[in-house]
C-alpha cells in the first residue's frame, strides 16, 4: 500500500513533526487549509512556517501550541488543545483570521521514544466567528442596558426637575394606608409643608383632610375604574386656610402596590374670582333695576307737571315760556329713551343664545312689520331671498330691526329712499348688508359708528340714542360674527356683517 | 257715606306719581270715585278693614285697584299675593302699575292672577286700554259726574 498517497489525501487536516518540532509531513487538506504549499514547508520549523499575526497583540497561539507539544512530549501522551485563534499568512503577507481545535498525538517508537507527532487540527473558524460574534452581540447589549439605565437615570433626573418645577401639585400615596410616597414642591408651596415631614404620613395626618373624604375618593375612584377621575376638594393647608382644588387621581400600579398619582390644581383664586364676578353681575343686576325704576319716577314728574303746566296756565305763559316748558319737556322724554336704550344694552350682555335654524326672509319681514308699527316712512324696501343662518331668531330680528330703521331715518330726506338687503355665502359665513342711499357718513369716523352713545349726526339733524348700532353690533359679535360699514356723505352707508355658516 | 260710591282704590306711594294718575282720572271724570292709599300697608287695613280703617263696611268693594309695585313697607307683590288668596277679595280687579314694559315683576303678577298692568306715567288711554281689558269700561264710564 502506499501509506504516503492514502495520508497525503487523507481528508482531514494533519500535519507531522519530529521531536524537535520540524514538519517532515502533512495532508493535502492541511495544506489547503493553512494556505501553504508542501514544498514550502518541509523540513522547516513549525513556528517558523506558522508565526503568530504580527498586528494581534493579544495572539498566544503559537506559545499554546509549544506548550501543549512539549506536554505532549514529557507525558507521551495526547493532548487535545481548546479552540485557538492561530492567523494564517496569506502568500501576500497578510494574516487570515482563523480558528482551530488541535489535537496533538505522539508516536512512540519500539523503545517508548516520541518518534513523531501527529498535529490534528479541525478548522472551526467559521463557528468561532459566529460565536465571537455572539459575544460581541451580547457585549453590546450590556453596553446598551447600561447606557439605557443611565438614560432612566437621567430622565428620573429630568422628571424629577419637570415634577418640582411644576405649578401643577403632583403626589403619590399608597391606596392601602393612604400614605404619602412622593410630593413635589408645588405641594410643599401650597400646603405649606416640607417633602420630607409629609411622606410616609397619609392626608389626614397632616390634617390636610379627613380620613372620610379619602375612603369615599378610594371608592369612587376604585367603582370608576383606574382611569382619570375629577373632584373639586377643599383641602386645609398647615396655616389653617382653605385651598380649593381640582383634583385628578389615576390608580397605577407602583412595585407591585397600587398606588393613587394625584394631579392637583389650586383653584382657589379661580374660585373666588368666579364668586366675585357672580356678586358683580348681581349689583349690576341690582343697579339696572334701580336704574330703570328709581331714576325714571322723577323724569315722571319732570314730564307730568310740565304737561300740567301748560294745560293749565298756558293762558298765562307767553311764547318763550311755553318754548321753555317744552324744551324741559322734550329732554326728559329723551332721557327716559336713552335710559330705556342703556338697559336694553346692558341686558343683552347678559342673555343666553338660544341659536336654531334662522329664516332670515322671516326675520326680515317681522323687523319690518316692528317698524311699521312706530315709523310712517316713504322709502321702498327691496329684499333679496336671503340665506339661512343659524343664530337667535329674536336677537336677528333686533337686529334687523335696528339697520332697517337707520336706512329709513337717514334716506328719510332723499326723494327717492331705497332701502336695499343681500345676503351672499363666502367661505364658511354669510354675509347679510342693508344699504340705503340717504345721508351717508365720513368713512374717517367709521370707527366710532359702532360705540355706545357715539353718533355721527347731530339729533337736529337726525334723532336717535347712539345706541342701535352698538346693539347690533354686540348681537354679531356673540354669535361669532363681524360688522362694518362702508359709507359716503351725502351717497348713502352700507352695514355689512356676518355670521358662521354652520 | 262718601265710602259707597268709592270705585277705583289707587295705591301709590310716590305722591308725584300719584297726582299724575289722579290728575288724568280726574279729567275724564272719575274724581269722586277715587280712594288714595300711600303704601302696601295702608292698601291691607283699608282693603281688610283693620288698623286705622278698624270698621269700614268690608262688602264695599272698589271696582278696579290700582296698585303701585315698588313701594316701602308692603310691596305691591305682597299686596296682590294677598288679595288674590283671600276668598273676600280674590275677584275684586287689580291692575299693576310699572315703570317699565321689561319689569320682570310683571311676570311675577300675572302668576299670582293680575288682571292687567299699566306702564307709567298714567295717560288717560293707558288706563282705559286697561279698563277694556277687564271688562269694566262701561261701568265705570256710566256713573254720573258729580259736577
Amino acid at each position: 500500500m502506499d501509506y504516503k498517497s492514502l495520508f497525503e489525501t487523507a481528508p482531514d487536516l494533519y500535519l507531522v513533526l519530529s521531536p524537535d518540532l520540524t514538519i517532515i509531513g502533512a495532508s493535502d487538506a492541511y495544506l489547503q487549509a493553512t494556505l501553504t504549499r508542501r514544498e514550502e514547508i518541509m523540513d522547516r520549523g513549525l513556528f517558523d512556517v506558522f508565526p503568530d499575526n504580527p498586528e494581534d497583540h493579544s495572539a498566544d497561539g503559537a506559545a499554546n501550541l509549544n506548550t501543549s507539544l512539549t506536554i505532549v512530549l514529557q507525558t507521551k501522551a495526547a493532548h487535545v488543545m481548546a479552540i485557538q485563534k492561530y492567523d494564517i499568512r496569506r502568500p501576500d503577507g497578510v494574516f487570515e483570521e482563523r480558528y482551530w481545535r488541535p489535537l496533538n498525538t505522539p508516536v512512540l517508537d519500539a523503545k517508548n521514544e516520541v518518534q513523531y507527532i501527529i498535529h490534528k487540527v479541525e478548522d472551526v473558524t467559521e463557528s468561532s466567528l459566529a460565536q465571537k460574534r455572539f459575544a460581541e452581540d451580547i457585549r453590546r447589549q450590556e453596553q446598551l442596558q447600561s447606557e439605557l439605565e443611565q438614560t432612566v437615570r437621567d430622565s428620573d433626573d429630568r422628571f424629577y426637575h419637570i415634577l418640582n418645577l411644576s405649578p401643577v401639585v403632583f403626589i403619590i400615596t399608597n391606596v392601602a394606608d393612604g400614605k404619602l410616597q412622593y410630593v413635589n414642591k408645588a405641594f410643599e408651596t401650597l400646603f405649606l409643608l416640607k417633602s420630607i415631614e409629609v411622606v410616609g404620613k397619609t392626608l389626614s395626618d397632616l390634617g390636610i383632610t379627613d380620613e372620610t373624604n379619602r375612603d369615599n375618593h378610594v371608592k369612587y375612584v376604585k367603582e370608576q375604574g383606574a382611569h382619570g377621575v375629577e373632584a373639586e376638594q377643599d383641602l386645609r393647608a398647615a396655616d389653617g386656610m382653605i385651598k380649593k382644588v381640582l383634583t385628578t387621581a389615576e390608580l397605577i400600579i407602583i412595585d407591585g402596590k397600587e398606588c393613587f398619582i394625584k394631579v392637583m390644581i389650586d383653584i382657589t383664586e379661580r374660585t373666588r374670582q368666579q364668586y366675585a364676578i357672580l356678586q358683580l353681575n348681581k349689583e349690576l343686576e341690582a343697579f339696572s333695576y334701580s336704574v330703570s325704576h328709581d331714576l325714571r319716577a322723577p323724569l315722571r314728574a319732570v314730564t307730568g307737571f310740565a304737561r300740567m303746566l301748560d294745560e293749565d296756565y298756558s293762558n298765562i305763559l307767553d311764547a318763550e315760556g311755553r318754548r321753555l316748558l317744552h324744551t324741559i319737556s322734550d329732554n326728559a322724554v329723551k332721557m327716559g329713551r336713552l335710559i330705556d336704550e342703556l338697559l336694553r344694552f346692558s341686558k343683552l350682555g347678559r342673555k343666553e343664545l338660544v341659536v336654531r335654524d334662522t329664516d332670515m326672509n322671516a326675520v326680515v319681514a317681522e323687523a319690518i312689520r316692528e317698524i311699521n308699527k312706530s315709523v310712517v316712512y316713504q322709502a321702498e324696501i327691496k329684499c333679496d331671498h336671503l340665506h339661512q343662518v343659524k343664530s337667535d331668531p329674536a336677537l336677528m330680528a333686533q337686529v334687523m330691526i335696528n339697520l332697517i330703521g337707520n336706512a329709513i331715518k337717514y334716506s328719510s330726506k332723499k326723494e327717492h329712499a331705497t332701502v336695499e338687503i343681500k345676503s351672499q355665502l363666502e367661505g364658511n359665513t354669510v354675509i347679510f348688508s342693508v344699504k340705503d342711499n340717504g345721508a351717508g357718513f365720513d368713512m374717517r369716523y367709521v370707527d366710532k359708528l359702532f360705540g355706545v352713545f357715539q353718533r355721527l349726526h347731530t339729533t337736529d339733524e337726525f334723532d336717535g340714542s347712539g345706541v342701535g348700532l352698538a346693539i347690533v353690533h354686540r348681537i354679531v359679535t356673540s354669535h361669532g360674527g363681524k360688522v362694518w360699514a362702508e359709507g359716503k356723505v351725502g351717497e348713502g352707508a352700507t352695514i355689512y356683517f356676518s355670521l358662521p355658516n354652520n | 257715606m262718601e265710602n259707597l260710591e268709592m270705585e277705583i282704590v289707587l295705591v301709590e306711594d310716590n305722591p308725584a306719581d300719584a297726582e299724575l294718575t289722579i290728575r288724568a282720572l280726574k279729567k275724564n271724570h272719575f274724581a269722586n270715585k277715587i280712594i288714595h292709599l300711600k303704601d302696601g300697608a295702608e292698601a291691607m287695613d283699608f282693603i281688610f278693614g283693620e288698623g286705622a280703617y278698624d270698621g269700614r263696611d268690608t262688602t264695599h268693594k272698589p271696582k278696579v285697584i290700582l296698585l303701585d309695585l315698588k313701594m316701602p313697607k308692603i310691596n305691591g307683590i305682597e299686596v296682590l299675593k294677598r288679595l288674590k288668596s283671600d276668598d273676600r277679595t280674590k275677584s275684586i280687579p287689580v291692575v299693576v302699575l310699572t315703570s317699565s314694559n321689561e319689569d320682570p315683576d310683571v311676570t311675577t303678577c300675572y302668576e299670582l292672577g293680575v288682571n292687567s298692568y299699566i306702564v307709567k306715567p298714567v295717560g288717560f288711554e293707558n288706563f282705559l286700554n286697561a279698563v277694556g281689558d277687564l271688562g269694566l269700561y262701561w261701568i265705570l264710564l256710566n256713573q254720573p259726574p258729580n259736577r
